[in-house]
């Protein structure tokens, strides 16, 4: 076969993944660039002519008596969002770690099975679990029955449509996705390496700072990068659990394709957040280089 | 019919999703139905298949915005659609849909004399009366006896019922339903009345349990709330199996309705057959078995004989006198921007 | 020199569903104060088992570990001054070689003055000061292989235990580390207590060695002992080449020496330490680089060259003696002289107390 031939079987045989790469992740993406820059449409849509409205009203806000002020409430929504986004990862972490080094430290049978356990959330929609969990957090729900039913009803706070039920749903989530990657990334870990910082007089807790973690590092960043991604964009947690009472990104962008029928505002959002999470996105992609000369 | 339960709207969504794109090719005896989830009567259709010996396959949408999406797009292939009041006007004006002459059909004698030629279809050239209901404030009368006579008690809220509210959380209704507390018009562009609009639901806010479209039955049953924005169907559904303290409540100032309707979109495959089914809407026996189903009310007073009871007294059904029964407009963009700004300001 | 580690009993039984498994089997050891100690034996013996043991990183199912008189039993890793150097090395990949050197005194809380110093003196002794900053996976084998030992000997450990650490390196590197091994531990006059299969190394490098199988210490003493004075079969078979003849003993005398009749021709006068009966069926080790073969026309039992394989600077013959088969090594020389080849006939003798009565049939 001629080389010319050769190369045009490799690139005619790669057509179904540049297809998918271009067709299904790009132009998407290009497309809400693209209504980003465009006018409001009348009944939602959009106007297909050059603008940069959406943008501008991010930042400034022309009141209904025609005052234009800067307008702050965006950067605290993002601010919210982040605050919320971070606090889940953190906890996702802090609870995720653990189970993740228990499992990688089983038998491979059993891991393969502690793992399946972990992701079998996943097979029921994210509407329903969430509605799971109004049904175990609410007034009359599993812990207030429990509660009442040992005599012990007046311990019970109801923390449904509040802030940390928001929190408690987004972990719940998410937590999947945090201990995921960090149980393929302690997989790899050598064990003989704990045991070489454990003969060298290491503490435990030292052999978690000085080595678990430093070697781990690329599992726990892709985790972070996991759940916090989708949880600064969750819309429906905060809507269903948190009583829709805090706005956060994804509900500011939901509202302003639905009922707000503002989709180049939606956009804009949307394209601001992208921003924002690809320049937190890079932090860990950072880290990973530098570590990447150890690997 | 404004929305409908989230889980409903997955399972919609869903059905959408395997559901293939309806053929385009018009078979003989077929039509296609493009409706709300839950909404048209399985009973209804089967009966049409029955008398008429056509097929009626059935897909669902989520929101009116969705239905116009899709007629924008163009060819549709839907035989039958079933939008509100406000979409039929903007669909009437951007040539979506067939004039088809509802007011020469053999059943149209069955309509009510006052809901012949609406605001939204003035000529009755498009549309034949399908379903309407109104969407007011319910409330828990054993947690709230005095009950609600006006928005006044909703926007200045009694100490039992603070922080036990739930609301929408699109703006669906939301800005009408202060409008009519301040007496102002609908579809409002006044800087100085949407700033008080602004501020009645800002002050209101800490009050406010939920801000959510859906789930309204579930968190008054579970005494997560006392009081709830809901609508007058699902209000009647809830108390008959099992809510039956919940209390409808028509608020003197006027309550907000909403009046869904059989339109034919432009191009339909089947345009004979989906006239068929236009005159076998109005009559009264076979409108009578859809109300019995959804359990809202219509515009056939021909059809009481053949209504379910329950369905025929149930006070949610009916707009008392001297109440103001007002159907929302699709605003001017203008008016809709601000309306969108006021309550992205309310939330946020 | 006095007692530094006792190894009391040490028994390690390891419960599974699908039976249990002994590894170690009460062992009893002594290893005195810096001394160069070998456990060897083959893969499975329970050697490495006995090292992990005395690490920390496993639990003994019975009896203790001393060190210094203290039982150490129930002390974590971190707790005992034993420091690994492990088959793979097991260096930090995050760290520099610096910092893999430094990280056990880190751990002891030195001053930060102490600590640099130590670890500049430990790079030193194993020359890779100038590559103290690079990372342990840009180094070759048996460069890691002295950090690891760097490591390990930083902290000033009562112990170094090493596990097969040259089995990774190539036969020349092997080699040279053996000397270089011998030279820290003189040195550094630290106890080692070492773990191979590879006989030569344990012969070259031992103080002493213990020689382990199927959990058991089959025979422990110095390489001398162990080599020309086998315990038993196995041992006989596992260092070094050695022939095991069948025979009868025809005569004892009060020195331990034995007269065995192997056939007709062959009687061996071979040393023993048990107490023989006349009569009674013995098994003798001969190694083959003891026999010494003979022309035809000479004194000694009667073979047939079936094999000569040439090794460098000898050869191994393969004779032929009545049933069974005895191999020789021998020098090129000689084989010129006998004119050996394939087929040829030759007399051979085993000199006296060369061979040895060894345990076990």
């Amino acid at each position: 076969m001629s080389s010319a031939r050769a190369r045009t079987n490799r690139v005619l045989g790669l057509a179904p993944v540049w297809l998918l790469i271009g067709g299904l992740l790009l132009a998407p993406l290009l497309l809400v660039v693209a209504i980003a820059f465009t006018e409001q449409g009348a009944y939602g849509g959009v106007d297909w002519t050059f603008s940069g409205a959406a943008f501008v009203s991010l930042l400034y806000n022309v009141d209904f008596d025609g005052t234009a002020s800067v307008e702050w409430s965006y950067v605290q929504i993002f601010l919210t969002s982040a605050a919320l986004a971070g606090a889940t990862t953190a906890i996702c972490l802090l609870v995720g770690f653990p189970v993740a080094y228990f499992i990688s430290r089983q038998p491979p049978s059993r891991r393969s099975v502690l793992m399946l356990l972990v992701a079998i959330p996943f097979w029921t929609d994210l509407l329903v679990r969430i509605y799971a969990w109004m049904i175990i957090l609410g007034n009359d729900g599993l812990i207030a029955s429990a509660l009442s039913a040992l005599g012990a009803g007046w311990l019970y706070r109801n923390i449904l449509f509040t802030p940390k039920a928001i929190l408690l749903g987004m972990t719940y989530n998410y937590l999947p996705l945090m201990i995921l990657p960090l149980c393929s990334s302690l997989e790899k870990l050598d064990g003989r390496l704990i045991e070489a910082a454990a003969d060298l007089y290491a503490s435990r807790w030292s052999r978690m700072k000085d080595v678990i973690i430093p070697l781990t590092a690329p599992g726990i960043a892709a985790g972070c990068m996991l759940v916090f991604i989708p949880a600064v964009g969750d819309f429906v947690t905060p809507t269903i659990i948190g009583g829709g009472k805090t706005l956060l990104f994804g509900n500011l962008v939901a509202l302003q394709f639905g009922s707000a029928h503002n989709w180049p505002f939606g956009a804009a959002i949307a394209v601001v957040m992208l921003l924002l999470i690809g320049c937190a996105g890079t932090l860990p992609l950072l880290i990973r280089r530098r570590l990447g000369r150890v690997a | 019919m404004p929305a409908r339960s989230s889980l409903a709207v997955a399972a919609a969504a869903l059905l959408s999703a395997c559901a293939a794109i309806p053929s385009a090719w018009a078979d003989a005896g077929q039509i296609h139905v493009y409706t709300w989830a839950d909404y048209t009567s399985p009973e209804l259709l089967a009966k049409f298949e029955k008398e008429t010996g056509i097929k009626t396959t059935v897909d669902t949408f989520d929101s009116n915005d969705t239905l116009l999406a899709k007629l924008q797009a163009g060819k549709s292939g839907y035989d039958i659609i079933l939008p509100s009041q406000n979409y039929v006007s903007i669909m009437i004006e951007q040539g979506l849909l067939e004039k088809v002459d509802v007011s020469s059909m053999p059943n149209y004698k069955n309509v009510d004399e006052k809901w012949r030629k609406p605001e939204w279809d003035p000529s009755q050239s498009y549309t034949v009366p399908w379903q309407w209901g109104t969407t007011s404030i319910v409330y828990m009368a054993d947690k709230f006896p005095q009950g609600f006579k006006s928005y006044k008690d909703l926007f200045e809220p009694a100490d039992g019922i603070k922080g036990k509210i739930q609301l929408f959380r699109s703006q669906d209704g939301m800005l009408e339903i202060a409008e009519m507390y301040l007496d102002a018009p609908f579809c409002n562009e006044d800087g100085a009345t949407l700033k008080k609009i602004q501020k009645l639901y800002l002050d209101l806010k800490p009050h406010v349990k939920i801000f959510d479209d859906t789930g309204m039955g579930d968190h008054l049953g579970a005494g997560e709330t006392t009081v709830a924005l809901w609508y007058s169907g699902n209000a009647y559904q809830a108390r008959v199996s099992n809510l039956p303290n919940m209390k409808y409540a028509f608020p003197k100032e006027g309550v907000m309705g909403w009046f869904d309707s059989v339109a034919i979109p432009k191009g339909a495959p089947n345009l004979e057959n989906a006239k068929k089914f236009m005159n076998f809407v109005m009559d009264p026996e076979n409108i009578a078995i859809e109300s019995n189903y959804a359990g809202d009310s219509n515009a056939y007073s021909a059809s009481k004989p053949f209504l379910d009871p329950k369905v025929a007294a149930a006070e949610e059904l009916k707009v008392p006198e001297g109440v103001p029964l007002k159907f929302a407009r699709q605003c001017p963009p203008k008016a809709a921007k601000l309306a969108s700004q006021v309550w992205t300001s309310v939330l946020k | 020199m006095s007692v530094q580690i006792r190894i009391e009993r040490v028994g390690k039984t390891y419960f599974g569903a699908k039976g249990d498994h002994v590894a170690l089997n009460a062992v009893s050891l002594d290893v005195e104060r810096g001394e160069f100690f070998t456990l060897l034996g083959p893969s499975g013996c329970g050697k490495t088992t006995l090292l992990r043991i005395l690490a920390g990183f496993e639990t003994a199912t019975s009896g203790r570990v001393l060190v210094d008189g203290v039982d150490v039993s129930a002390l974590p890793p971190e707790a005992r001054s034993i420091n690994t150097v492990f088959q793979h090395y097991a260096l930090f990949p995050h760290m520099t070689i610096a910092e893999n050197v430094a990280f056990g005194l880190k751990r002891l809380r030195r001053p930060a003055a102490d600590v640099a110093s130590r670890t500049r003196e430990m790079l030193e002794l194993v020359q890779m000061t100038a590559l103290a900053e690079r990372r342990p996976t840009q180094l070759s084998g048996g460069q890691q292989q002295r950090v690891a030992l760097a490591r390990a000997l930083a902290p000033r450990p009562d112990v170094i235990l090493l596990d097969e650490p040259l089995s990774a390196l190539d036969l020349k590197l092997r080699q040279a580390m053996r000397f270089e091994l011998k030279r820290l531990q003189r040195e550094t006059g630290v106890t080692f207590i070492f773990v191979t299969h590879d006989q030569d190394e344990a012969l070259s490098m031992s103080d002493r060695i213990a020689v382990l199988a199927h959990g058991d210490v089959q025979q422990l003493g110095t390489p001398e002992d162990i080599y020309s004075r086998p315990a038993n079969r196995f041992v006989a078979q596992f260092i070094g080449d050695a022939n095991l003849l069948k025979g009868e003993v025809i005569g004892v005398d009060a020195a331990g020496q034995a007269r065995c009749r192997i056939n007709e021709e062959l009687i061996v006068l071979a040393s023993c330490d048990d107490a023989l009966v006349v009569g009674q069926e013995a098994l003798v080790s001969a190694r083959p680089e003891q026999i010494r073969l003979l022309a035809p026309s000479d004194e000694g039992a009667a073979g047939e060259v079936r094999n000569v394989a040439f090794m460098g600077d000898s050869s191994l013959v393969e004779l032929a003696v009545g049933e069974g088969v005895i191999r020789v090594q021998t020098s090129g020389e000689t084989l010129r002289e006998l004119g050996l080849a394939p087929g040829s006939a030759v007399r051979f003798q085993i000199p006296p107390l060369a061979a040895r009565i060894v345990a076990g049939q």
